[in-house]
C-alpha cells in the first residue's frame, strides 16, 4: 500500500492510495461471500456457493463494485494511521483514479489546528462599571412607585399625579368635515403625569400627552390638536393630525412612601433601609459584572483570534452552521413559529439564511476553536466531583418543573450522558474563559512563569466559586483524597482545595504533597 | 454418430459436485444417454487433456412435479445419464473456463 499525501487549501487532506492486488482479492472474495447471501444460484443453498460459482453469476464488474465498497472500509483505518493524519471528520472516497494497480482518492477533513497567538501577553484595562448611589436610588423610587398609595385631591393636575380623563379623537380636517374620521371613540383612561424630561414614548395616546393634563382640574375640558411624527410607531397614522377632545375626571395624587425602614420592611425580609439598600446594590454590582464580564471576554477573545492562526476544515463550519440554524429554529419554536414562516417573512430561502449565517458561526468555530486550544495548552480540566455535583444541580433544576414521564425519558443513561458532556464542556469554557480574563487583566502573570496553569484559575476563585461551585467544602476533601491515586486529576482539585483553604500558600503546599 | 465432444453435454455445477471437484478430485458431467464408460474417459482424457482414474455412471430418472402455484400443469424434467469421472491424484479441470 503506496500512500500520498497532498494537503489542500480548505484544510483537508487528498490522499493517492495504491492499493496491492492482494488486497483487493481479498476483499472481492469477501464481496462474493456477501452477494452469495443475497442471489439464489441454481444447486446451491444460498450462502454456499463458492467465489468462482459467483463470479459467473454476477460478472466481474458487479463483484468489483461490491468489493470496493469493502475494500475502502477495510483499508481506511490503516491509510488515516499510516499516513499520519488526525481526521476530523469521515473522508471522502472521491474516485478511482486508476484500475490496474489499483488507485483510490480520498478527501479527508483534518483535524483543526490552532496556532495561538501570544494569548498571554493580551492585556486590556478591566473596569468595572461602579454602581453609584444614583443607580441604587434609581430603583428605589421605582419601588416607590409600585407601592404609592393615591388620594383623590381637590386640586389641578400637576407633575407626579395619576390623572383619569375621557378622551375622543378623531381626524382634523381644516374644512371641518372630520365626521367619518373618527380615531378614538369617547372613552376612559387615566396616565401618570411624567416628569418633563421623563421617558413618555409609552404614553398612550401619543407621546408627552400626560403634560398637556397639567393645570387641568376635575371636570374641566380641552380640546388640542395634535400631529403624529413621520416615525410614529403606527403606521397608519404617522403625519395625521388629529383633534383630540379631553375631560378630565378625576386627579389623584400620589404618595410615594417615605424612604425608611418601614418601607424595606414591607418589601420584603429586609431588616432595615440598610439591608434593602446593601442588596439591591448588590443585584446591580451582580448584573453589571456579568454583562461587563461577557463584553470583556468577547474583547479578550477577539483580540486572540485576531492574532492566531486557526486553521479548520469547511466540514466543521457546515457543522457550526447547522447548530446555529438549529437554535435559531428552536428559539422561533418557542415564540411559536417555525422556520418556514420564518423564512417567509424574512423573504429568503434556506440557501440565503445560511449564507447570512456564516459568518456567524465562522466566528463561533474559530472561537471555541481558541477555547479549546487554550484549554489544552493550560491543562485547564474539570474534575468528575464537579462535574457530578454540576449534572445533579443542572439535572435538578431541569426536572423541577417536568411531569414524571418526561423525568423518567430525561433519566436515561444517554440523556444523561448528553448532559454530561455538554456541562463539562461548558464548565471547562467557563474556567478557560475566567483564566483568560485574569491573564488579562494582568493579575496572573507570575504563576504563568511557574509553569502552573491551574493556580491561575484558582487565583480568580472567588469569581469562580460563584459561578461554578457553589458548595466547595465537601467536595474539596473528597477531591483531596481522590488526589493520591490519580495525579492526573491534580490540576482540578488544587482549585477546590483552595477554595476550601482560601489561601495561596496552602494551596502550593497540597499539590507538593500530593505530587510527593 | 456422436462424435467425441457430443458425448460431455455440460459441466454439473453444484454444491455437491464442487465438493467433489475439491476434496475427492472428481468431476461431474452431464453426458449423452448413450455414452459409456470407456468413451466418456477417452472424451475427458482428449478435451481436457488429462488422466482418468475412474468413471462412474448415473442414469438420472426423468422426474415429475407441479408447476408452483399451479396444480394442473405438470412439469416434466427428462432423464439424463451423469458420469462422474475420478481424475488422476494431481490433475485439476478447471470446470469454468470450458473446453480447451
Amino acid at each position: 500500500m503506496k500512500i500520498e499525501t497532498e494537503h489542500l487549501e480548505d484544510h483537508q487532506v487528498k490522499l493517492t492510495v495504491e492499493v496491492d492486488s492482494d488486497q483487493l482479492e481479498a476483499s472481492k472474495r469477501k464481496a462474493a461471500k456477501k452477494i452469495a447471501k443475497r442471489i439464489k444460484v441454481p444447486g446451491f443453498r444460498p450462502g454456499k456457493a463458492p467465489y468462482q460459482v459467483i463470479r459467473r453469476q454476477v460478472g466481474d464488474d458487479a463483484l468489483f463494485e461490491e468489493s470496493l465498497e469493502i475494500l475502502v472500509q477495510d483499508i481506511y483505518p490503516d491509510i488515516i494511521q499510516e499516513a499520519e493524519i488526525e481526521p476530523y471528520g469521515p473522508g471522502n472516497f472521491e474516485n478511482l483514479a486508476s484500475l490496474d494497480p489499483l488507485t483510490l482518492e480520498f478527501v479527508v477533513p483534518l483535524m483543526a489546528e490552532v496556532e495561538l497567538s501570544e494569548y498571554q501577553e493580551v492585556r486590556f484595562p478591566y473596569e468595572l462599571p461602579e454602581i453609584t448611589d444614583e443607580d441604587v436610588t434609581t430603583v428605589e423610587d421605582d419601588f416607590r412607585q409600585r407601592q404609592a398609595v393615591e388620594e383623590t385631591a381637590d386640586r389641578p393636575v400637576e407633575t407626579g399625579d395619576h390623572a383619569y380623563f375621557k378622551v375622543s379623537a378623531k381626524r382634523y380636517e381644516e374644512e371641518g368635515e372630520a365626521e367619518e374620521g373618527n380615531l378614538i371613540e369617547e372613552r376612559s383612561s387615566s396616565v401618570i403625569v411624567a416628569n418633563e424630561d421623563a421617558d413618555s414614548s409609552m404614553e398612550w395616546p401619543f407621546d408627552g400627552f400626560s403634560r398637556e393634563l397639567i393645570g387641568m382640574s376635575t371636570g374641566e375640558d380641552k380640546t388640542l390638536l395634535y400631529t403624529f411624527p413621520e416615525d410614529s410607531q403606527f403606521e397608519s397614522l404617522r403625519d395625521v393630525t388629529a383633534e383630540f377632545s379631553i375631560e378630565i375626571e378625576d386627579v389623584k395624587a400620589r404618595i410615594l412612601p417615605e424612604l425608611d425602614d418601614e418601607f424595606a420592611q414591607s418589601l420584603g425580609e429586609y431588616e432595615d433601609l440598610e439591608a434593602l439598600e446593601k442588596d439591591i446594590r448588590d443585584s446591580l454590582e451582580q448584573r453589571s459584572e456579568e454583562t461587563y464580564n461577557s463584553e470583556y471576554d468577547d474583547q479578550v477573545i477577539d483580540e486572540i483570534v485576531e492574532g492566531s492562526t486557526i486553521k479548520y476544515p469547511p466540514q466543521m463550519l457546515e457543522n457550526e452552521l447547522n447548530n446555529v440554524i438549529q437554535q435559531l429554529e428552536s428559539r422561533l419554536a418557542n415564540q411559536g413559529l417555525d422556520m418556514d414562516i420564518y423564512l417567509k417573512t424574512r423573504e429568503i430561502d434556506e440557501e440565503g439564511l445560511r449564507e447570512e449565517t456564516t459568518p456567524v458561526a465562522e466566528t463561533r468555530v474559530k472561537r471555541s476553536l481558541v477555547l479549546l486550544e487554550i484549554a489544552k495548552e493550560e491543562d485547564i480540566e474539570v474534575s468528575e466531583v464537579e462535574l457530578q455535583e454540576e449534572t445533579e444541580r443542572t439535572l435538578q433544576s431541569i426536572t423541577q418543573y417536568m411531569s414524571e414521564e418526561d423525568k423518567k425519558q430525561f433519566n436515561q443513561p444517554t440523556a444523561m450522558m448528553n448532559l454530561a458532556g455538554n456541562i463539562y464542556a461548558e464548565l471547562r469554557m467557563n474556567r478557560t474563559l475566567e483564566y483568560l480574563r485574569s491573564v488579562a487583566k494582568g493579575e496572573s502573570e507570575l504563576a504563568v512563569e511557574e509553569e502552573e496553569p491551574a493556580e491561575e484559575t484558582s487565583e480568580d476563585g472567588d469569581e469562580e466559586e460563584q459561578t461554578v461551585e457553589m458548595e466547595v467544602e465537601e467536595p474539596a476533601e473528597a477531591a483531596a483524597e481522590e488526589t493520591e491515586e490519580k495525579p492526573d486529576t491534580e490540576v482540578e482539585i488544587e482549585e477546590s482545595e483552595s477554595d476550601a483553604s482560601e489561601s495561596g500558600e496552602s494551596e502550593v503546599q497540597t499539590v507538593e504533597e500530593s505530587e510527593g | 454418430m456422436t462424435t467425441l465432444h457430443d458425448i460431455l453435454r455440460r459441466p454439473i455445477i453444484t454444491e455437491k459436485s464442487n465438493y467433489q471437484a475439491g476434496d475427492l478430485n472428481q468431476y461431474v458431467f452431464e453426458v449423452s444417454m448413450d455414452a459409456n464408460k470407456q468413451m466418456i474417459k477417452d472424451a475427458v482424457e482428449t478435451v481436457f487433456d488429462v488422466d482418468v482414474a475412474r468413471v462412474n455412471i448415473v442414469n438420472v430418472p426423468p422426474k415429475r412435479s407441479r408447476r408452483w402455484r399451479n396444480r394442473r400443469i405438470k412439469v416434466r424434467r427428462s432423464a439424463y445419464k451423469k458420469a462422474i469421472v475420478t481424475l488422476e491424484p494431481g490433475e485439476t479441470i478447471d470446470v469454468f473456463e470450458g473446453v480447451r
